[in-house]
């Protein structure tokens, strides 16, 4: 099919007929769904691996591997979903990248957790830098996706038990480190 | 907020998820998108061009061997009976067909 379609078009499509289009090789019509979705990819990421470049480092590979595979998405409508695997799976792959070089094993099994010096005045960004890998992946989804625990378990493959053992020791963790917004209505200092 | 969700938590989160502009990201993309492609092209000449050297050099060993194997089918079932020499069309064209299939299915699915 060649299929061409205007810019103004493709702004008021539907995901869904955009997704068949770029199903089709139309390039426009991808570049429409980045648009659409390079906020919230981007916005994952960061929260993932906390690092702004790195993060749209792994969005646009996210959004590349999407490019590259979009035929084999049977149902347009699940392509949101679909786009947030293959975010987590890149942010996975880095990860892995990383561990050759360190503990590969204990991130993969959830259990390093860096210790900071102190937690006065951490913000939520730093807070998340001290959770394993595969909890921060939780929570994330749970707090920044809205995703409940059974979307989490089916995107992460992780066993449902685990999913919920990770968002609860997360939160407490998260509870530890963040005290100080219990205790006072401050904003919160963002630095990135 | 569901109902298993600490409040404050949610709050942090929400308060940091503001949307980003696009920028120059969708523009890094393209630029990547182009690039991957312009590779790809490159890997596919490449590939057509081994193709055609390895074809070319073994050509007569093919072309040898498949008379063989066309003179002999067609003696045995020429023993068999003259009436069965359709069948041996028919074997051809559909051997013929057979060897095109990739390429048309390449070019019907416009992955070519």
């Amino acid at each position: 099919m060649n299929v061409r379609s205007s810019a103004d078009s493709l702004r008021s499509a539907v995901e869904a007929s955009l997704v068949a289009l770029a199903c089709a090789g139309d390039q426009p019509a991808f570049e429409e769904l980045v648009r659409r979705r390079q906020s919230s990819i981007r916005g994952l990421q960061r929260s993932l691996c906390r690092d702004t470049a790195l993060a749209d480092d792994l969005a646009q590979e996210t959004f590349l591997q999407a490019w590259i595979h979009i035929r084999s998405l049977r149902a347009p409508n699940a392509f949101a979903g679909w786009l947030r695997k293959l975010a987590i799976n890149s942010w996975r792959q880095h990860l892995r990248r990383q561990g050759a070089f360190g503990r590969l094993a204990e991130v993969e099994e959830g259990y390093l957790v860096s210790t900071p010096a102190t937690t006065e005045g951490m913000d939520l960004n730093s807070a998340l830098g001290v959770l394993a890998p595969s909890v921060r992946l939780c929570i994330v989804l749970s707090y920044h996706e809205g995703m409940s625990h059974g979307e989490i378990a089916a995107a992460t493959q992780l066993p449902l038990g685990t999913v919920k053992s990770h968002i609860a020791r997360g939160t407490a963790r998260l509870r530890e480190l963040l005290a100080a917004y219990y205790s006072s209505h401050e904003q919160p200092p963002y630095a990135r | 907020m569901r109902d298993d969700q600490d409040p404050v938590i949610w709050r942090l989160f929400a308060e940091q998820g503001q949307a980003l502009p696009p920028d120059d990201f969708t523009l890094k993309l393209s630029k990547r998108m182009h690039e991957r492609q312009r590779v790809r092209r490159a890997y596919r000449v490449l590939a057509i061009a081994a193709c055609l050297v390895v074809s070319i050099l073994s050509a007569p060993w093919v072309a040898q061997f498949t008379s063989t194997l066309i003179e002999l089918t067609a003696a045995g079932i020429g023993t068999i009976g003259p009436h069965l020499y359709w069948p041996l069309t028919w074997l051809v064209v559909a051997a013929t067909a057979a060897g095109c299939s990739p390429v048309i299915y390449l070019w019907r699915t416009g992955r070519w």
